[in-house]
């Protein structure tokens, strides 16, 4: 008898199985949404440059964003589009919020990485090369970072991106170029 | 005078896309090796690529996606059921909502410190830290996160069971210890972590070739220092005030000189010394887990049922018994799922997974 349970263990339920099982108030399917993709949401938020106690609050509220629009899900397989795409949302209502309320203030440096078990060599040559990237990024203008984040960084197609963002494609490969021209430049300044 | 790029370059970035059609990536494939513009081009992308995937992922560990999917289902809950955690009256809104104002303009005219205004509000940790031998720390408060780095000596810990968001941290020089409320005690020297003893709670540890949970009776590492180590492990010295960090205006944690946090005594040394790093009962669950994912629901069913019986004040015990009534569910034994669901709602009225559970039991 369990022999044959075993032989036919159920397949992993779709995202949109989850968001079906969400929408009718089963917590179990957002936990079990939140383990498939909250670290690459807040990964997405990081890149986007906020700083890790805020990619922290924004990949929770935009898992709670879940909750209240899983009925509004369009039933793709795969939800990453959709949950990234509620994320940068955030961070854009993150971002206006800070501008509006502390203009005037500086964040100053960022929270120290995570401690690399490398050797020191490769740790230090890592993390060069990681400030330089990080640089390079920061630089970039906000529409300009997202797109490059999301296409390149994310592996999301340009479709998903325009989607997204609530542009044309056209405008997606316009941006990406300009953002790959413009980090180009930036870390070959670094190197000089 | 320059020479023309080929007017072809361009599609090395929209190769790298996906945005040529069949008959124009069949075009550049043929043209881009015998062309110096272009190949030139998709190195520069390639080269792009590899600098920019340096980017560190800044992934959390086991422990912090644990206790922030913990939070979420806690307020998707409250959402869910419609009823929040503390029915609050309205008028504590408008407080809230003042203070929030407060502390930003107040946070705003610090300028010295990194400021996120959203999370000022917020409840920060409430900590005790006592100078065991020579211990030099500061401590940095960023929104609901308290941070404190400890820089060489020996310090004791008391922190207070955390609320929501908030988090506390100990900066090592190579590593980091993150805790949710226990009392520990840290010895660095030379630049190095030398031991870690938890006696009470449990401390998530990362340092360079070591992550991991440390409960109450464990030690990191394993061996005592004594035999290892020059680090100062005699009975603590009474706390000295004036080591500790005068506290910001707004923090809520206790600076005073308190008592230290008890050092590591005698039998506890003695059972630490020989204590694995992981603890028994993380390991039974850990095999729980496994046979769960594995879909042996048959075999995760019996295990996390030995579980709850071995460890029943364990806090994944609520957890375990979930599991317990959803594997049998997911067998096929309805009967069985709803006996163990009511369990579950027996035990835990409150619990995070009562919706569920309510599903399960028929209700």
């Amino acid at each position: 008898m369990m022999a044959a349970q075993r032989m036919n263990p159920p397949a992993p339920a779709t995202d949109a199985a989850l968001l079906a099982r969400v929408r009718d108030g089963d917590l179990g399917a957002l936990g079990e949404l939140y383990d498939r993709h909250a670290e690459s949401v807040r990964r997405v938020l990081a890149r986007l440059g906020l700083r890790p106690g805020d990619a922290d609050d924004l990949t929770q509220a935009t898992f709670l964003d879940v909750v209240r629009a899983a009925a509004s899900y369009d039933g793709r397989d795969s939800a990453r589009p959709w949950l990234v795409g509620m994320a940068v949302m955030r961070a854009r209502r993150h971002r206006r919020s800070i501008t509006r309320w502390a203009a005037h203030l500086v964040s100053v440096g960022r929270e120290p990485s995570p401690p690399a078990a490398a050797t020191p060599e490769a740790a230090l040559d890592r993390q060069q090369q990681a400030q330089r990237a990080q640089r390079a990024l920061d630089a970039l203008a906000p529409k300009k970072r997202e797109v490059f984040v999301l296409v390149v960084l994310e592996g999301l197609s340009g479709e998903e991106v325009a989607t997204t963002l609530g542009v044309p494609v056209a405008t997606v490969w316009t941006r990406l170029h300009y953002a790959r021209r413009e980090l180009r430049d930036a870390l070959s300044r670094g190197e000089r | 005078m320059s020479r023309d790029v080929c007017r072809n370059a361009w599609q090395a970035e929209a190769e790298r896309d996906g945005r040529l059609g069949p008959a124009e990536r069949a075009s550049f494939a043929r043209h881009a090796p015998s062309c110096a513009d272009c190949t030139a081009e998709l190195a520069s992308l390639a080269a792009l690529d590899d600098a920019m995937g340096a980017l560190p992922s800044g992934e959390r560990t086991a422990l912090e996606h644990r206790r922030a999917r913990q939070a979420l289902l806690r307020a998707a809950d409250a959402e869910i059921a419609g009823r929040a955690p503390v029915r609050r009256a309205p008028w504590l809104y408008a407080t809230a909502a003042a203070a929030v104002l407060v502390l930003a303009v107040g946070a705003a005219l610090r300028l010295s410190h990194p400021v996120h205004t959203e999370a000022v509000a917020v409840a920060t940790a409430q900590f005790e830290v006592a100078d065991v031998a020579a211990a030099q720390w500061s401590r940095e408060t960023t929104g609901a996160t308290t941070r404190l780095a400890l820089r060489a000596g020996t310090a004791g810990f008391h922190v207070e069971h955390l609320e929501g968001a908030a988090r506390f941290l100990v900066s090592l020089p190579d590593g980091e210890i993150e805790v949710r409320g226990t009392r520990f005690v840290v010895a660095v020297d030379g630049g190095h972590t030398r031991s870690v003893e938890v006696t009470e709670g449990t401390v998530a540890l990362t340092l360079p070739g070591y992550a991991g949970l440390l409960r109450a009776g464990e030690r990191w590492p394993a061996v005592a220092p004594a035999q290892a180590s020059p680090t100062p492990s005699a009975p603590s010295a009474p706390p000295s005030s004036a080591a500790i960090d005068p506290p910001a205006a707004t923090d809520r944690h206790v600076a005073s000189p308190a008592p230290a946090p008890s050092p590591p005594s005698a039998p506890s040394v003695s059972t630490a010394a020989t204590a694995p790093a992981t603890s028994a009962a993380g390991t039974r669950f850990g095999e729980a887990m496994s046979a769960y994912s594995a879909a042996d629901y048959g075999r995760a069913d019996a295990l996390f049922e030995a579980f709850v019986r071995d460890y029943p004040r364990d806090g994944r015990a609520e957890d375990a018994t979930f599991l317990r009534a959803d594997a049998r569910a997911r067998r096929g034994d309805a009967a069985g799922a709803a006996s163990i669901a009511k369990q579950y709602l027996r035990a835990f009225p409150h619990g995070l997974r009562r919706t569920e559970a309510r599903r399960l039991a028929g209700d």
